[in-house]
């Protein structure tokens, strides 16, 4: 093959390719299409496929995100499109030429083999995707922590095995520690890897007996690195190996496994990452842990525009999760349940629309055949959940409805009973403290148990006028904050003096209305969406009320996201007060019209039940 | 006009019979002069030649480069060194070419099929084409009968009908391929070398495109109207890009 003059001299002189012998700097070399760009003209535009390796050969580049913030501007000899090409993604950041610029384009094929051919290569184009990535803002964990050690981003204790057991007792030790790979021991220490993979390809798809030493089908030696090394040492390592479990050591321990799903965590920052994470937690300390990124997921949710409806259910499912872990621990430490039980989440977290500062409520059903002395099984599963919860950041409910109450953790029969009576023989002020409870939902246990209570809450209720007057009584507490020439009314006093509670005027009259007219259908869905469609079509109410309603709270719960959003930016607490000065002209007549909705939808309720 | 001429006259040496290369070249079609420069292949070549006289002159060496899809594709690159009928002289030092590399290479013959080969169906792209083109007539009668009928593409020309166009023209303005690469923020090459230079045209061009319109508007066309600063051979083409180049 001729050498290419000029191309193949400035490759040779690149950091990173200068690694690669002749005959791959030629193979390179011939591969290169060179472009030109003017001034201004862009090149890779966010979303978009590249394909290749982008090498400025004179010029200069700049690469934006999507907010127009500048990311990097890279120079002659300089690359980018390395995290688009690397991880065949779609383009991250806009780039434009800002000088005159001569590109080359390396194909990714050519590329690859490259990375093949040389591991310094490889190596080298790794830590440089690395170095890119900590400048994205799109990576605040990584970004914020250039220091991340290997150590730290294990997922959990490693899971071992003598060499000596069969492939059966090993899987069966992979299914009951839910990892999906195994470190196999000798007295020597770590001497093998095996991974779901290996169970995979090297017993079931050749028929090996399960029976045979687990040492038949483990990956020998495995490679290791130490806990101190950096975290994208561990991603490089696994990158070059093409393995997906990378065993942390520091000294001659053992710390745990990196699987890639931990270091595109800190990559991605992905809620399902969370979930997942949560859920590999063997202690209460590593659920609350692991919450420790839910602020931040928060502000990313919110950030990208989510809206009050889906990070309600964001939110709500990552309450749930972390319910349903804490369950887990509990049972594990307090061995088996000694009857069906029910973890019920009320209010909020019952209907999908839990918000950034939602505290927790809860309940315990339990079996009919619940006997005194399983209370104190019951009473510490409670306490572990609801401090496991607080500690997560969902606050102890205020009002005691949490399943560590025991008047909140009752049998089924006792159930029934306290919905009979706030149904059939309703007071005004019990009922108040009430509501809350016809949010129900199973979030782990018997959900048969929710499902029978459920069931005969739905026929009484509607057959029970008084209740439901009361209830819509009850609902006027929470009054729109419309003045009589519809100027808003504000706190007079208090450390919310001149703001409006969002969620007493704005949210609770919405989420009473349609807690009232679902029940009054008949119906006992759990959101508050829902339940509006639904009494729309039973014909409780129009489905422009419905509608109008649903618009209304979406517009409101979109002003408290990105209110709650901009304090957890701002690393304070959130709340559910806005300074109506704050908010444009526009947005403020949103509100009244929102408002106003609330009022003409309270007034048909009271008119409803006649009690205008 | 000129197009059309040589469409026609390709097209009535259809009827003969031509040697292979030659023959292929006739037969497969020349870019429209609406051909946008995206779909255009073109081939940007580089002589090293014995002589600066194309009536006397040898061929030393050839480089070449495709330009496809408005980019310089360094796949197709290629370069041949020439065995010459004469002797070398002094010319091989300028070109660094020593004696036995150019006694190792190639018959002209030889070489100029493989050129031929390469322009079929392509536009023909020379920094300064009148001597390399002329040259290349010259071969081509000696061993077809005929000229190169191919369109051709002069950087050189096209940027001095665009200073002319802008009344820029100053006779002081250098037109060599290094200067006008400077003016477009292009490298500066240091190695002299035919395929270097045919490279280095082939930039240069993409550049000219991107300043001038942009390559989505750039189309090939003849310019019948303006074609006198370019002094080549009685047959040769005349090809340049569209308006945006002359008009701005």
């Amino acid at each position: 093959m001729k050498e290419i003059p000029e191309v193949a001299r400035f490759l040779r002189g690149l950091p990173g390719f200068n690694y690669l012998d002749d005959a791959l700097i030629e193979a390179c070399a011939r591969a290169i299409r060179i472009a030109y760009y003017r001034k201004g003209e862009n090149i890779l535009t966010i979303g978009e496929d590249n394909g290749q390796l982008h090498i400025v050969r004179s010029g200069a580049v700049e690469l934006l995100n999507s907010d127009a913030e500048l990311i990097t501007r890279v120079a002659e000899s300089d690359c980018f499109g390395l995290p688009s090409l690397m991880n065949d993604a779609p383009v991250r950041n806009n780039s434009a030429a800002i000088e005159d610029s001569l590109v080359y384009q390396l194909d990714r094929e050519t590329f690859s083999a490259a990375r093949r051919a040389s591991s310094d290569f490889d190596t080298w184009f790794i830590r440089a995707l690395s170095e890119r990535l900590l400048t994205l803002p799109a990576a605040p964990a990584l970004r914020g922590a250039s220091g991340v050690t290997a150590g730290s981003i294990v997922g959990r204790a490693p899971v071992m095995i003598d060499s000596t057991a069969s492939v059966r007792a090993a899987a069966t030790r992979m299914v009951d520690e839910r990892v999906s790979s195994m470190l196999i021991m000798d007295e020597t220490g770590v001497c093998g890897i095996v991974t779901d993979r290996d169970i995979r390809s090297r017993v079931v798809a050749t028929g090996l007996s399960t029976g045979r030493p687990v040492a038949e089908i483990m990956t020998p030696s495995p490679i290791t690195l130490d806990s101190q090394a950096h975290a994208y040492e561990a991603a490089l390592l696994m990158m070059q190996h093409q393995i997906h479990h990378l065993p942390i050591t520091s000294g001659r321990d053992l710390i745990g496994m990196v699987s890639r799903s931990d270091f595109m965590r800190l990559e991605t920052e992905h809620p399902l990452y969370l979930v997942g994470d949560i859920g590999k937690q063997s202690t209460a300390e590593g659920v609350s842990g692991a919450c420790a990124r839910l602020p931040g997921l928060i502000v990313g949710q919110i950030d990208s525009d989510a809206g009050g409806e889906q990070l309600g259910k964001f939110i709500t499912t990552i309450t749930d999760t972390v319910t349903r872990q804490l369950l887990r621990i509990a049972e594990t430490k307090l061995g088996p349940p000694p009857c069906g039980y029910a973890w019920m989440a009320l209010g909020s977290q019952g209907r999908f629309e839990q918000s950034a500062r939602s505290d927790q409520d809860n309940a315990l059903v339990l079996a009919n055949e619940a006997q005194a002395k399983d209370d104190a099984y019951f009473l510490a599963m409670a306490e572990i959940v609801n401090d496991g919860l607080d500690a997560c950041g969902f606050a102890y409910c205020p009002g005691e409805v949490m399943a560590s109450n025991s008047k909140w953790r009752q049998p089924l029969r006792q159930w029934e009973q306290y919905f009979h009576k706030w149904i059939t023989v309703p007071e005004e002020k019990a009922l108040m403290h009430a509501n809350i409870f016809f949010d129900l939902r199973c979030v782990s246990g018997d959900a048969g148990l929710v499902d029978e209570l459920r069931s005969g809450i739905r026929e009484t209720a509607r057959q029970n006028e008084i209740f439901l007057a009361l209830m819509a009584k009850n609902a006027m507490d929470y009054q729109p904050p419309l003045g009589f020439f519809r100027q808003f009314v504000l706190e007079k006093s208090g450390e919310h003096k001149d703001m409006l509670d969002l969620k007493r005027h704005g949210i609770m009259p919405i989420v009473e209305i349609a807690r009232i007219r679902s029940l009054s259908a008949g119906e006992l869905r759990v959101s508050t969406r829902s339940r509006l469609l639904a009494a729309a079509g039973a014909g409780e109410i129009t489905g422009g009320d419905a509608s109008n309603l649903i618009d209304a709270l979406d517009f409101v719960e979109k002003l408290r996201v990105e209110h709650q959003g901009r304090q957890l930016s701002a690393g304070q607490n959130p709340d559910n007060y806005i300074a109506p000065a704050d908010l444009s002209p526009l947005v403020r007549q949103n509100l009244k019209a929102a408002f106003s909705q609330i009022r003409v939808s309270q007034s048909a309720l009271l008119n409803r039940f006649h009690l205008a | 006009m000129k197009h059309r001429w040589l469409t026609l006259r390709r097209r009535l040496l259809r009827n003969r019979h031509f040697e292979a290369p030659f023959d292929t070249l006739l037969r497969e079609d020349i870019p429209s002069p609406r051909t946008s420069f995206m779909d255009a292949e073109i081939v940007s070549l580089d002589i090293e030649t014995t002589a600066l006289d194309a009536s006397r002159a040898e061929m030393l060496s050839v480089g070449w480069v495709l330009i496809r899809k408005g980019m310089v594709e360094m796949s197709t690159a290629d370069s041949c060194v020439v065995r010459p009928s004469g002797d070398v002289g002094g010319s091989a030092s300028v070109h660094g070419l020593t004696d036995t590399m150019v006694e190792s290479g190639d018959d002209w013959k030889l070489v100029l099929g493989e050129i031929i080969e390469v322009l079929a169906g392509r536009v023909l792209l020379v920094h300064h084409a009148g001597l390399d083109k002329a040259l290349l007539d010259r071969l081509c009668r000696r061993v077809y009968g005929q000229p190169l009928l191919v369109p051709v593409i002069d950087t050189l020309a096209l940027e001095h009908r665009r200073l002319q166009g802008r009344h820029h023209i100053d006779e002081q303005q250098s037109l060599r391929l290094a200067d006008l690469r400077q003016r477009y923020s292009l490298p500066r090459y240091d190695a002299h070398d035919c395929l270097v230079d045919a490279i280095a045209t082939a930039e240069l061009l993409i550049a000219m495109v991107a300043h001038n319109g942009g390559a989505d508007r750039a189309r090939l066309s003849s310019n019948s109207t303006s074609s006198a600063e370019i002094t080549v051979a009685e047959t040769s083409m005349p090809f340049a890009l569209t308006s945006e180049l002359t008009a701005s």
